[in-house]
């Protein structure tokens, strides 16, 4: 049995969910409780679960992040909201320095078992601060967890995988999609296993590698493909640290042509790695340059039509791996 | 303000080692087990100051690497706090918190182990020398980036509020970290929820180079807590065991019973230098002079035997049970193993069935504020 839910819908049954489950569970950040979340991604959870455990902190975030290691240290399974993915940055030495080295550093002793939700993402006209990805400057650091679910039913299940994980996970949730994708998702208890990606689509010409609100236009295309008789497989990468290396490898020795989508800055960009994966270890299956398909090398503007040009448009990937095919 | 080039500090002669107990002195009584407790305290302290000073000869002598920070003068503010804790009570060091560890219980062998970096101490030799952790008790490992652990003592004492569990977490810091945000943050936080924490701002004077009126505006410190609505107290003479005492004991039963945050700062001094490759010339030539002579650990000695709470003999036993405990530990980190470097690729991901301590507490009590 199942039901339809959209993606900020997962998000919030995850919570409740994991909150009714184990009691250590509980959710902090900025307008979480009384209001239940700038998008309503915490709705209803205060008055389930009370004051504490949905708890409205100061704009503070280095202690939402800090403050939920503490906690995590002394038995808790804290979930910390960062209000915009573009806010981390405060925290960033708490997740660096301290989230992501406490097993370490301990000897393997004292685990730090934190999930941090992050909404980000473009395409939602909020400009350069209410829209960037910012992934990539955490998938450089050993010992977190990256996450970043681009369908309801992944973003259900990640999210349970990352409050029962012993691990800092850090979970992109993709703003775009909250209200923009649905479909069914079980009714019961799942997880998805953080690690694996998931291959969307099989094909033999090209693969196309993406997550996140990318995810859905890179499908567009590989649909708008195929009705030319271009057959691309599509990778869901759903886990950015620790990657899917295996994946990536075995689908790209398959094909031969790689195109990677993502809508961060391609300087330094997660789609740099991928491509250094693929050179690495399929180089001579390769009947191509590997395509990176990115955003602009350029702050997230703010106009529509800007906006439009900074990200992978449909087109853009479309002409790109049309490209890249006939290379 | 204190400025010190004028020998204007807080304190600025020599106390009488039998008049320690600063504002407290009259109303302290020695009763039999207030003496017991001044017996454990003193082991303590004098331990911190042997470990300390063994470790930085060994250093000198070239028989670890890295460097070594030493707490020399300073032993009151860390061991007092530590000493009083419970096992379960977080302690969030910086890193010159040997007396933590020592006052805390973690055992003289691993101390050494750390600093030689060797497979016996906690973190198996992969940790810079003296970042000294030991999870048993509750002692986060510190970390090399200054007032990073200030919102983790924030986390572990809003968890401890949450389960109603009677547990206080201590914070320490120099007054040269109170300027980054970590400490702001975390402070206005405890005093929004009224948290059980104790923060100790250690004031040595000079971060590094850096002395306190080009820290900070209002060079005492203590008076930030009353932004953050929370109590806040000075002790000018942090090197007073017994002043020392009765200001952790109020504030740990202020934090245990619901009454909130206290942050305390106290007066101190380091003999040495930041390290031990910082000759410390940036300091007045008398200086280090004057607060020699508030050296806390002879001024303790002459207040127990002044007050018939220790003899010279017991001292003299428990000062060679120390040095037989450091021979011991030296003996044992010398002849440890270093580790494999292979080991360096162990413990980056916690496995699925670790547990955390504390992990059985699942009742979360706190409704609101
Ligand atoms: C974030 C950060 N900035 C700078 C440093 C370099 N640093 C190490 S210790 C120190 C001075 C610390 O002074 P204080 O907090 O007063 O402690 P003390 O050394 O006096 O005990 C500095 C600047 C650091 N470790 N971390």
């Amino acid at each position: 049995m199942g039901h339809v839910a959209t993606y900020i819908d997962a998000i919030v049954e995850a919570q409740r969910e994991e909150m009714r489950r184990d009691e250590r569970v509980f959710v902090m950040g900025e307008d979480v409780g009384i209001y239940g979340g700038v998008f309503k991604a915490t709705k209803g959870l205060k008055d389930e679960f009370g004051f504490y455990r949905c708890l409205d902190t100061p704009i503070s975030e280095s202690l939402i992040v800090g403050a939920g290691i503490g906690a995590a240290l002394m038995g808790m399974r804290p979930i910390s909201e960062i209000q915009f993915a573009d806010f981390i940055h405060g925290a960033h030495d708490q997740i660096v320095n301290q989230a992501a080295k406490i097993f370490y550093r301990t000897g393997g002793t004292w685990a730090c078992p934190l999930v941090i939700r992050v909404p980000y993402g473009g395409d939602v006209g909020g400009g350069m601060y209410h829209s960037q990805s910012v992934e990539a400057w955490y998938v450089h650091v050993p010992g977190l967890k990256i996450v970043c679910p681009g369908t309801p039913r992944d973003a259900k299940g990640l999210l349970k995988a990352a409050v029962r994980d012993n691990n800092p996970v850090l979970y992109f949730e993709h703003k775009k999609l909250y209200r923009t994708i649905k479909e069914e998702i079980p009714d019961d208890d799942y997880v998805t296993p953080i690690g694996p990606a998931e291959v969307r689509r099989e094909g033999r010409h090209v693969t196309m590698i993406a997550f996140g609100l990318m995810l859905q236009r890179v499908l567009k295309v590989a649909e708008r493909l195929s009705g030319e008789g271009i057959e691309a497989e599509v990778i869901d990468l759903r886990t950015l640290l620790p990657m899917d290396k295996n994946t990536i490898i075995e689908s790209a020795k398959k094909t031969g042509k790689v195109v990677v989508v993502h809508e961060a800055p391609k300087t330094g960009g997660v789609g740099g790695e991928i491509a250094s994966i693929v050179a690495e270890q399929a180089f001579e299956y390769l009947d191509g340059p590997i395509v990176r398909v990115c955003g602009l090398d350029i702050p997230h503007p703010f106009h529509p039509k800007m906006e439009e040009f900074y990200l992978p448009s449909v087109e853009r990937i479309y002409e790109e791996t049309k490209k890249l095919v006939e290379y | 303000m204190a400025k010190k080039d004028t020998g204007d500090t807080a304190v600025k002669e020599p106390v009488e080692a039998a008049t320690l107990g600063g504002p407290y002195r009259d109303s302290f009584k020695l009763t039999p087990k207030r003496k017991e407790q001044l017996r454990g305290l003193y082991r303590v302290m004098r331990l911190t100051r042997d470990i300390d000073d063994r470790m930085r000869k060994l250093f000198r002598q070239g028989r670890y690497y890295g460097t070594y920070f030493s707490q020399i003068g300073q032993e009151c503010t860390t061991t007092v706090p530590a000493f009083l804790a419970e096992k379960d009570d977080f302690i969030g060091p910086s890193h010159r918190e040997l007396g933590c560890m020592v006052g805390k219980g973690v055992p003289t062998k691993y101390l050494f182990a750390q600093v030689y970096t060797k497979s016996t101490s906690q973190d198996r030799g992969v940790m810079h020398p003296v970042f000294f952790g030991w999870t048993d008790v509750r002692q986060i490992t510190p970390c090399t980036c200054l007032a990073t652990q200030v919102p983790l003592a924030t986390g572990a004492a809003l968890s401890y509020k949450m389960r109603g569990i009677k547990n206080v977490a201590f914070c320490f810091t120099g007054e040269g970290a109170t300027s980054k945000g970590d400490f702001h943050e975390s402070l206005n936080f405890c005093g929004i929820h009224r948290l059980p924490l104790v923060y100790t701002i250690q004031n040595n004077w000079y971060a590094e180079s850096v002395p306190l009126e080009i820290q900070s505006g209002n060079p005492n410190q203590e008076q930030r807590a009353e932004g953050y609505g929370i109590e806040g107290v000075r002790v000018s003479d942090g090197n007073d065991a017994i002043w020392m005492l009765c200001v952790y004991e109020e504030a740990i039963e202020r934090a245990r019973n619901g009454g909130g945050p206290t942050l305390i700062m106290a007066d101190t001094y380091r003999w040495y230098g930041h390290s031990e490759i910082d000759p410390a010339t940036y300091r007045p030539d008398d200086e280090l002079k004057r607060w020699m002579a508030l050296d806390p650990i002879p001024r303790f000695e002459a207040y127990l035997l002044e007050n018939k709470v220790m003899t010279s003999d017991e001292m003299n036993a428990i000062k060679a049970e120390i040095q037989a405990e450091i021979e011991d530990a030296v003996k044992f980190a010398e002849d440890s193993p270093e580790s494999p470097a292979e080991v360096c690729l162990e413990n980056v991901y916690a496995p699925d069935d670790f547990v955390n301590p504390l992990s059985e507490f699942d009742k979360v009590v706190a409704k609101e504020i």
